[in-house]
């Protein structure tokens, strides 16, 4: 007996080391899931396209949704990543009390996925077994979103939107441009998340990312607020010499604050008139141009090589995990990055601590060309929702999707349930106070989003009201609107529409030119390059490259769209 | 005398009389390395075809070998294959000695009490993770960290060692013996102990002193391990692990960082081309395989110890 357990005690050891054991290579576990895969493909394939919906016929006037829209028995898988501020208090979106009432309301469950990866998309994709609503990132996917079309993993909803999302519809007709952005040439496929304003049917837009300034450090060096890049290089170097933060160390302050990913440098380069990437011609607004190989990218590069020469930004840009550090340590004077929620309350802290501290947002600098560009890219890779071929119950879905943009459900999501999350003032739409109250260290925004979808990216008409409450309410808040906007975007490329042939030449030729161009950037910037040695070279380098390929990819696509 | 059994009779009677043994030891491993090792190598057939994700494995069309003509041809293949053999021969040079010499040095410490405390102590960055390690260089390589303070301390200047190219390489391999030398000399300190007290006692009498006592005894009776150590390290030396290069560099140090694993991981999991990957991989693989053939030959030739 005594043997035979310590023979099964072994064994269980041994089976452990085994499978402690599999650390395999990268290459040994992608195929063993590509192998996985397949096989569970193989079982679902015979059950999916039993239906032909897209043999509806369309053009049919929309009969108005009646809810309840199922008896209950209808469920939906919806895949979908979950929002920090509700992660960081509930398990999924099911424990919102928005979606418990529209569960109550619509008769239709959600199960909701919230396991979502870029490795989890496409190993879903791969499964060949597709939730039936599917939210995710689609710009910067394998073959763009046309791959997924051609194979028939989502639906093409350009008939079924105008007969059963119609109010979804009459949102993408009052607003021509976002239309255009937001299909493939009138192929709509889509639910994406924008702000809305019901009494003129107006998609709106608020900046989040611009440049940002300690007013109390300009006003202790007797500086204007910078409008140019050379201000800004003044209030810069006067940042460096001076004991800004008090502390008695003159040479502890960072004038500008740059992370890793440097973006924030990035997005100095609007100023210069290009950026990092394809773009519109600043001169002649027919043609692309690649950016980083242009004359004004040189002036640009030299701009950020003197403000790094001169020790204005700090050393340790090009591997800092992120500036806020710096600026939570009160040592940084200037950056440019989104005024999000975390960013918003690390400033009251620092308030509370010191009361002359005063971030303010700056209006995007001139640069010495004139330029004041800048490029949002925040609109560029929307998280949107699109419906799978493997939907069996795809009208019932399609209502439930575009309840989110009708009047009532528009303010119905944003602002939660009436009298328990929100009150009518005076015909607006205003959050109780109450709901904030807790006793668990949550933040306001945690808070909110338990009972409602304002705060989150969802796909729906978020009632701009919600941001007029949440991040309109001081003066700086205000500033920020107008001093971001004064931006232009003549270098933007409007959403260029590719083949998939296209798209896979595109990337293929990109990934390697990326690679060179990040690093000859930073080398640039740090002197491992120099600026006026090499910079043929390097131009040189990226057209051997293929670059002119890439341009002629966007070009062709750029002229179809501006034919239209 | 009766008749010399066949393999397959001999093997069923072995079967027959220790199946316990074979059903709970020699069974779960073999159906490891058929579920996790073998049937995976299907998989392999997507290096010879353009994979979407979308289709099914025989959907999709053969393309011979353009991915690798792609990779060979490309112009991050000579920097990321040298990379690669680069800093696997640092490792080798440097990293490969470390536990071998502490082993040695630490078996002829008398103080049992003292010899244990030095190898837990020594065994425990092994079980940080990975990451934690990471961290811990970063913030020690930063301009106000730990390696400049003492830089600093000797009268050098401060710098970004990360950002710096000549940095890279010393900072990856010598935190990687930090981490590994402990846990790599157990095996080591097993050979030792199996080392014939003997001779030592021997060659004491003969008036051996304590130095040439390791050089002409401990070194020999351990060189069968260290040589099959070496084989594997040598099949090895293609596959310098990404997630440790992948946490450490930024495109200011990808000239000297950027090795086959990395430029793997971003092709197949960035750029979703699985395809190619698959094809880097696999060429990595093969590599692998011919350096430790090769490695195994020379060594059995030499010193009689071999894998096979």
């Amino acid at each position: 007996m005594k043997k035979r357990l310590f023979a099964l005690l072994m064994c269980a050891i041994l089976m452990v080391g085994c499978f402690a054991g599999c650390g395999g290579t990268t290459e040994e576990s992608k195929t063993e899931t590509s192998k996985t895969e397949t096989s569970k493909t193989e079982t679902s394939k015979a059950e999916s396209s039993e239906e032909d919906l897209s043999a509806q016929p369309g053009g049919v006037p929309y009969e108005a949704a009646t809810y309840p829209l199922a008896d209950g028995s209808v469920e939906l898988d919806y895949w979908l990543v979950i929002n920090g501020a509700m992660s960081a208090t509930m398990e999924s979106y099911a424990d919102v009390a928005f979606f418990q009432m529209l569960e109550e309301y619509t008769g239709v469950k959600i199960n909701w996925d919230h396991n979502t990866s870029d490795e989890n998309f496409s190993m879903m994709i791969a499964s060949g077994e597709y939730p039936d609503l599917i939210n995710w990132k689609y710009a910067n996917i394998a073959g763009g979103v046309q791959a997924l079309l051609e194979d028939e993993v989502i639906h093409d909803l350009t008939e079924m939107i105008p007969k059963y999302a119609p109010a979804y519809n009459e949102w993408m007709e009052a607003n021509p441009e976002e239309k255009t952005a937001f299909t493939l040439g009138g192929l709509q496929y889509q639910f994406v998340n924008f702000n809305s304003r019901l009494e003129d049917r107006e998609i709106v837009y608020f900046k989040i990312l611009g440049p940002q300034i300690r007013q109390d450090w300009l006003d202790k060096v007797g500086k204007e607020m910078p409008t140019t890049t050379d201000e800004l290089y003044d209030v810069l170097v006067a940042f460096r010499d001076n004991d800004m933060n008090g502390d008695g160390d003159a040479t502890d302050e960072i004038p500008f604050a740059v992370g890793k990913g440097t973006d924030q440098l990035r997005a100095l380069a609007g100023s210069f008139g290009t950026r990092i990437d394809m773009h519109v011609d600043p001169e002649d607004a027919n043609t692309i141009v690649y950016g980083p190989i242009t004359d004004n990218f040189k002036k640009f590069l030299g701009y950020v090589k003197k403000l790094y020469d001169e020790g204005l930004i700090n050393s340790d840009f090009a591997v800092a995990e992120s500036a806020m550090n710096y600026i939570t340590q009160s040592k940084a004077g200037f950056t440019i990055s989104s005024m999000g929620s975390s960013l918003i309350a690390n400033h009251d802290n620092l308030k509370l601590e010191n009361e002359e501290y005063n971030y303010v947002s700056v209006p995007w600098l001139i640069g010495p060309d004139g330029y004041q560009c800048f490029i949002d890219d925040s609109n560029a890779n929307p998280r949107s929702t699109v419906v799978s071929t493997q939907c069996e119950n795809l009208e019932i879905a399609l209502r439930w999707l575009d309840y989110f943009y009708t009047d009532e459900g528009s303010i119905a999501s944003t602002f939660g349930i009436e009298d328990e999350s929100f009150e009518w003032v005076n015909e607006y739409p205003t959050i109780i106070e109450d709901i904030k109250n807790n006793d668990k260290g949550w933040s306001d925004e945690q808070c909110i989003a338990r009972y409602m979808l304002g705060p989150i990216t969802f796909p729906m008409a978020r009632d701009y009201r919600f941001y007029e409450q949440m991040n309109l309410k001081e003066q700086y808040q205000i500033d920020i609107q107008t001093n971001w906007n004064l931006a232009t975007n003549e270098i933007t490329m409007p959403p260029l529409i590719h083949t998939t042939e296209e798209a896979e030449e595109y990337s293929g030729l990109m990934t390697d030119i990326k690679t060179y161009v990040d690093t000859s950037y930073l080398e640039f910037i740090v002197g491992d390059l120099d600026l006026e040695a090499d910079w043929d070279t390097y131009v040189s380098n990226v057209k051997s490259m293929g670059i002119e390929d890439a341009i002629a990819i966007k070009q062709a696509a750029y002229e179809r769209a501006m034919g239209k | 005398m009766a008749p010399k059994k066949t393999f397959f009779q001999r093997l069923i009677f072995d079967l027959n009389r220790y199946k316990y043994l074979y059903i709970f030891f020699a069974l779960p491993v073999v159906i490891y390395y058929v579920v996790f090792k073998y049937v995976p190598l299907y998989g392999l057939q997507i290096a010879f075809k353009d994979y979407k994700i979308t289709k099914e494995f025989w959907e999709c069309a053969w393309v011979g070998f353009k991915h690798f003509e792609k990779f060979f041809t490309g112009m991050y293949f000579t920097r990321t294959v040298g990379n690669t053999l680069i800093i696997s021969f640092l490792n080798l040079i440097f990293g490969f000695p470390a536990p071998i010499v502490f082993a040695l040095l630490l078996n002829e410490v008398q103080n049992q009490k003292f010899k244990k405390v030095v190898q837990t102590v020594t065994y425990l960055p092994h079980f940080v993770s990975l990451v934690v390690i990471c961290g811990l260089i970063v913030s020690f390589s930063a301009k106000d960290g730990l390696f400049n303070t003492i830089i600093a301390w000797f009268g050098g200047t401060k710098n970004d060692l990360l950002m710096s190219k000549a940095a890279f390489r010393p900072i990856y391999i010598l935190s990687g013996i930090w981490a590994g030398f402990g846990w790599g000399s157990i095996i080591y300190l097993s050979a030792l102990a199996g080392v014939d007290q003997e001779q030592y006692e021997a060659a004491y009498i003969d008036g051996a002193k304590r130095f040439q006592r390791m050089i002409y005894i401990t070194l020999p009776g351990i060189l069968p391990t260290i040589v099959i150590k070496l084989i594997m390290e040598i099949g090895s030396m293609m596959s310098v692990g990404s997630e440790k290069i992948l946490l450490l560099y930024s495109p200011l140090t990808y000239e000297v960082a950027d090795v086959v694993s990395t430029y793997v991981y971003r092709k197949g999991l960035e750029d979703n081309d699985y395809s190619y990957s698959t094809a880097v991989g696999l060429f990595n693989s093969v590599i692998n395989i011919i350096l430790l053939t090769f490695a195994n030959t020379v060594s059995r030739r030499l010193t009689d110890t071999s894998l096979w």
